[in-house]
């Protein structure tokens, strides 16, 4: 692979086009070992711009760790990580290639929104507070600006009356769409959302989903991890399921849902099938 | 025993002054022990085992050692090795290194009720561990920081008397010099508590207020 030997050249995808314009996200061969435990293995994935990439599989097959090594939150044991033609986590200097300062992994976080299952809420900030928090110290927005765009953020999620609350006051479905406001407030270039309404009441999936649905109507990049098959099925452009660390089979939801090749997949579908009722 | 309280009109200046100083020291040590036992804490749990290994030994250590052999330390030990500092920062010194470890321990139960998933938001983000540390954590630690930090700045009130051991003219020291001239030992002593006791309300008082912060906006709920 020549993005293995090449750290300035942007990873082309297998079916790029001529215009040369490479994947928003692209992982190479990803290995992570937590201890002598493989959690992923040899995971390629390429996310274009303004796609929504879905990750299904089961509990502990790694998903939430293939997003971590994405936003270096867990620092991969192997592989490569590139953002909008950038690698993560690695920078090149003088011809060599060294891991990447504190600061820098921190200005490439700034732009991979995430967005955690628990909300991951600050509990003693307001919803605005919440969201004005990292634009600030991170973006350097003055306080008005900030405030200027949480709101129109948060109305954008519909929390437009909800400034002033602070998260405990908030049902689990709002504290999430709070949570997907701070994160866009950073103006990413990609979302990761890790089960996003995995923690939430049946009733309050919608309006989540809901949110997510609009962003990906509105081009956002995003990578999704998510047991919502009709999400998946509705939303996604692509599909991955991945068992035992690897990527088992990808490709248009038509095909991976409807008409998966594996057993595996098969097999997980049709569990899933069955505990949805 | 004939009580005569009317001694106080003429000493109330002493011990005022005494107060002052008392006031002073315990805000000294408050001040500087404080961010010196939120980096104890964060270092004891630090994941660089040449950070919290030494800083383990060094908790056990000093906690263990009478405050007042600390404060000889510094005053009379200092010297002869070229440090010759005053009392009052002699006694800032001593009680802030002693202090800086009691409040380690309360700092790093607190960090340890923070659920670990907040820190992974922070970073997630793009925020400095510093601003995460002063902004988005230790103020979640308040619930569980706030009672034992009391009842330790409490102790740090009670424990500046000591530094009457290296002639800081402290309320104590006040009072005991007071009453050596006045004969009224058990007046002065009796006012120089019920300051002591005001002073503790000031204390409590604080406590009672962040706690009213915390149970408003839901800090020390857990989700
Ligand atoms: N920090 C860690 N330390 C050790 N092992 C870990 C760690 N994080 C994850 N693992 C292990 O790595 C494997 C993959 O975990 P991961 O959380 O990525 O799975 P997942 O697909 O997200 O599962 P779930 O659907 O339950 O969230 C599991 O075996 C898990 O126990
Ligand atoms: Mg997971």
């Amino acid at each position: 692979m020549t993005s293995a030997t090449d750290p300035n050249k942007k990873p082309v995808a297998a079916s790029d086009d001529a215009s040369g314009a490479g994947p928003m996200v692209a992982v190479r061969n990803l290995r992570k070992e937590f201890g002598s435990l493989v959690a992923v293995e040899d995971v390629s994935l390429d996310v274009n711009a303004g796609e929504v990439f879905a990750i299904i599989g089961a509990s502990g097959s790694g998903k939430s760790t293939i997003l971590k090594c994405i936003n270096f939150l867990e620092p991969p044991t192997a592989g490569e990580i590139w953002v909008d033609g950038r690698r993560v986590g690695v920078v090149e200097t003088g011809g060599r290639l060294r891991p990447a300062r504190a600061s820098e992994l921190r200005r490439s976080r700034a732009d991979i929104g995430m967005v955690f299952q628990s909300f991951n809420l600050f509990p003693h900030f307001t919803a605005l507070q919440n969201v004005i928090e990292a634009p600030m110290a991170v973006r350097g927005l003055s306080r008005s600006d900030a405030i200027g765009l949480a709101k129109e953020l948060l109305d954008r999620v519909g929390l437009g009356d909800k400034f002033d609350e602070h998260p405990r006051r908030l049902s689990g479905g709002q504290q999430q769409r709070v949570a997907i406001a701070r994160a866009l407030a950073m103006r990413p270039k990609v979302m990761l959302m890790d089960e996003v309404t995995s923690a939430l009441d049946p009733e309050l999936v919608e309006e989540v989903l809901g949110v997510m649905k609009n962003l990906a109507r509105d081009g956002m990049t995003m990578l999704v991890v998510t047991h919502e098959m009709a999400f998946a099925r509705d939303v996604a452009d692509s599909v991955v399921f991945v068992d035992g660390g690897r990527v088992v089979e990808q490709g248009p939801p038509s095909e991976i849902l409807r008409a998966p090749q594996e057993v595996r997949t098969k097999a997980f579908l049709q569990r899933i099938l069955r505990t949805d009722g | 025993m004939n009580l005569d309280f009317g001694i106080i009109a003429v000493v109330w200046p002493a011990l005022l002054k005494g107060s002052l100083v008392t006031v002073q020291l315990t805000l000294a040590v408050l001040i500087c022990a404080t961010p010196l036992a939120v980096l104890v804490a964060l270092g004891r749990d630090s994941k660089i085992p040449a950070l919290r290994l030494p800083l383990a030994v060094f908790s056990a250590v000093l906690r263990g050692i009478p405050p007042l052999l600390v404060l000889f330390i510094v005053f009379f030990g200092l010297p002869p090795a070229g440090i010759t500092l005053d009392p009052f920062p002699s006694a800032v010194l001593a009680m802030t290194c002693y202090m800086a470890f009691y409040f380690g321990e309360v700092f790093r139960g607190g960090l340890q009720s923070v659920p670990p998933d907040q820190w992974r938001a922070a970073e997630a983000l793009g925020l400095k561990p510093s601003r995460t540390v002063v902004r988005i954590i230790l103020p979640q630690t308040l619930p569980a920081v706030l009672p034992p930090y009391i009842s330790h700045a409490t102790e740090v009130l009670k424990g500046t008397a000591l530094a009457t051991a290296v002639a800081v003219p402290e309320l104590t020291s006040a009072a005991r010099q007071v009453f050596v001239v006045t004969f009224r030992p058990f007046e002065v002593l009796i006012v120089a508590a019920l300051i002591y006791a005001v002073l503790d309300g000031i204390l409590l008082t604080l406590q009672y207020w962040g706690e009213r912060w915390a149970a408003r906006t839901g800090t020390s709920i857990r989700f």
